[in-house]
């Protein structure tokens, strides 16, 4: 970006000094201009787009605001609402055939505005819960928007969901669907480290096997075995947490087949070890949390793992989640080293190890913990849009706005600030965003022009 | 062009199969609530605190159905060979692995409140029933601290839930009136409509009062 400025500025000179001939200083100018221009429409898009989503979550919360004064037919009114919108942006979109970020949004606000629909409806009319339906419509809908939105973002998404599905009925043929998922997570984590096995250093290759280790570890339930040999209990109350170490496993297996195939490949994550690292000791922190009964009580996990499980067990869990940690500090060091710096991935990384520091320390209380957590997503989010736009990666924009999205998402359910004081934070913040954006891109136009 | 026309098509087409799918389901549901049949079922009821206004719900479970074994659970059979090999009996056999689902059928009580009557893999022999799945299978009893081998094994189905929602003035009203009653003496009744195995929640019913009627919710069904 800042390249072609600079060229641009610097054409009438190098005219002037005969460098360039006049037919060629036009050709170039009109080539650069037209670089300059999409970077920035890409850059105004991509603000826009972040106020718009911070504008709808805050319809989102004077809807719930004033949900209880609704009866039951403006409810389920309200719950086809966003569908229709959203056939009506969709159509639009193909009809004018508008851009990349545009396409994406119409797959994933026709998926969201779906699930939304039945949720309401089912949650309005007190239906029962069948969460297998459910997946397995969103995922038909969601392939049906991958084909014609061409949308990744909702691809990315069906492969979540259908990790999920599976874990649906994984509870339902435990032995089965476990021995199957662990073939095939093993599978493609071995596969991950033979393939990069010449060009690895020793300690990627360490790396590798503990991984594959861990892989193990983490989707059999062998971990659980390992702690509660002679326990006759082990089954009851782990399967919440197991259920996100499998999801998390299922996502790191995702990256590392998209790593070594898809489109990712120019990221090259085995070079960023640390993040797969992290979502392995992430898994082990959720399944370590299970074992201190409740969220709540998670300052005496190590405490409740002493008192309740064999030393030796204890033992191995602890050097197991040693080695680890220290490989992932390692990685961190050599990461933040690099030529190529991919400072969103870590400071996104350092979120792991704090879930294991909750956990291992005697921690009173769980705010300070969560605040740190917010605003390390907050500010890796942050990075990754920097990154997006100075390296003009339409994916690194797309991974920090989807990270503000889904906590734009979380937030809209679980906060405890009032209903009607978030609705006001999120649209004084995106009409901020939208008007500061306007400001600038004006000013801008006015400098380029001058 | 063609491909564009093609794509409008298509997603005209998804729009619509969504949008009936989800008036599909809500017609459904609001067909139960208006005609479907009344059914009570004895359920539990706790505090309600900061959970409740947080999320504002009452969410409840009816009592779990416990029915005497009469039918063949592979797994349990096992287990009871097992047991009577080693002449040892475990108190409680954990079904949770165990996925197969069953049909309970219910009856009418003299106060009118339905009770689980039996248990079967086929809804055919019952006016109302629900599909669950079973949880766990109690062998033996205590008696004078004594273990003592139950003649039948009992077997425990997982119940349904009511989830009931209410604004906080209204969740205010109705803990007003429960929080006040010790939990011993509470009893309390999930009120249903149903048809065809679906059971929606509509009230509970604590100590002979409605919590619609404590916190002045309209009631949608006729």
């Amino acid at each position: 970006m800042l390249f072609e400025k600079t060229m641009l500025k610097r054409i009438p000179q190098y005219e002037a000094d005969g460098i360039l001939d006049s037919a060629n200083a036009t050709r170039l100018t009109e080539h650069l201009k037209k670089s300059v221009q999409t970077e920035k429409s890409y850059f105004i898009s991509a603000i826009y787009f972040a106020g718009v989503i911070l504008l709808l979550v805050s319809a989102c919360l004077f809807v719930v605001n004033v949900w209880d004064n609704l009866d039951i037919v403006q409810k389920l009114v309200i719950a086809f609402v966003p569908l229709v919108l959203s056939g009506i942006f969709g159509a639009v979109v193909i009809a004018k055939n508008w851009g990349v970020l545009l396409s994406e949004s119409a797959g994933i606000c026709n998926i969201v505005s779906f699930g939304f629909m039945l949720t309401v409806v089912a949650d309005t009319l007190g239906l029962p819960p069948n969460a297998k339906a459910f997946l397995m419509l969103l995922i038909t809908f969601g392939l049906i928007a991958v084909y014609i939105f061409k949308s990744n973002i909702v691809a990315g998404g069906i492969a979540i969901l259908t990790a999920i599905l599976f874990d649906e009925f994984r509870r339902e043929i435990p032995t089965t669907f476990d021995m199957f998922f662990v073939l095939i997570a093993f599978t493609l984590v071995c596969i991950f480290t033979a393939k990069n096995w010449k060009k690895s250093t020793i300690l990627q290759r360490i790396l590798g096997l503990v991984v594959c280790i861990c892989a193990l570890v983490a989707s059999s339930g062998f971990v659980k075995m390992l702690l509660n040999y002679g326990c006759v209990d082990y089954v009851s109350g782990w399967h919440v947490f197991e259920s996100s170490g499998i999801i998390l496993y299922a996502l790191a297996s995702i990256l590392l087949l998209s790593a070594s195939f898809g489109r990712f490949a120019n990221l090259e994550f085995y070079k960023l070890p640390h993040l797969y690292v992290g979502i392995v000791v992430l898994s082990f922190a959720f399944g370590s949390i299970n074992f201190s009964s409740e969220f709540s009580d998670i300052g005496r996990g190590y405490s409740r793992l002493i008192e309740r499980y064999p030393d030796t067990a204890v033992m191995m869990f602890i050097a197991l989640v040693c080695v680890v940690s220290v490989v992932y500090l390692v990685m961190v060091y050599k990461a933040l080293r690099a030529e190529n710096k991919h400072l969103g991935m870590v400071v996104l990384s350092l979120m792991f190890p704090l879930y294991m520091i909750i956990y291992f320390t005697e921690a009173k209380t769980f705010l300070p913990y969560m605040l740190i957590v917010n605003v390390l997503y907050f500010v890796s989010a942050g990075l990754f849009i920097y990154a997006g736009v100075k390296k003009r990666d339409y994916l690194f924009g797309n991974i920090g706005i989807g990270m503000l999205i889904c906590q734009s998402a979380i937030r809209l359910f679980n906060s405890d600030v009032e209903i009607l004081a978030r609705a006001i934070f999120f649209a004084i913040c995106g009409v901020l965003v939208i008007v500061i954006n306007r400001i600038i891109s004006k000013r801008r136009g006015g400098c380029d022009e001058e | 062009m063609k491909n564009k026309k093609i794509l409008l098509a298509l997603f005209f087409i998804v729009v619509l199969v969504q949008i009936g799918i989800g008036l599909k389901s809500a017609f459904g549901g609001i067909d139960i609530l208006q005609s479907g049949q009344v059914v009570k079922l004895k359920c539990s009821i706790g505090n309600i605190g900061s959970w409740n206004y947080r999320n504002l719900i009452i969410r409840e479970r009816v009592n779990s159905f416990y029915l005497p074994y009469n039918s063949d659970i592979v797994f349990v059979e096992k287990e009871i060979k097992k047991a009577k090999k080693k002449k040892s009996y475990p108190e409680n056999i954990d079904l949770w692995g165990y996925k197969s689902e069953f049909y309970i059928g219910f009856k009418e009580g003299k106060d009118g409140i339905y009770f689980p009557e039996a248990y079967a893999t086929k809804p055919d022999n019952f006016d109302i029933y629900f599909k669950t799945t079973p949880s766990i299978c109690i062998l033996i009893k205590y008696e004078n601290k004594k273990e003592v081998l139950l003649p039948t094994p009992k077997i425990v189905f997982n119940s349904m839930s009511i989830k009931l929602s209410y604004s906080e003035k209204q969740l205010k009203k109705i803990a007003g009136y429960v929080n006040n009653i010790p939990g011993e003496k509470r009893n309390a009744v999930g009120v249903f409509r149903y048809r065809d195995g679906t059971f929606l929640p509509v009230d509970i019913i604590v100590n002979g009062k409605s919590l619609n009627e404590i916190a002045g919710k309209k009631n949608f069904e006729k």
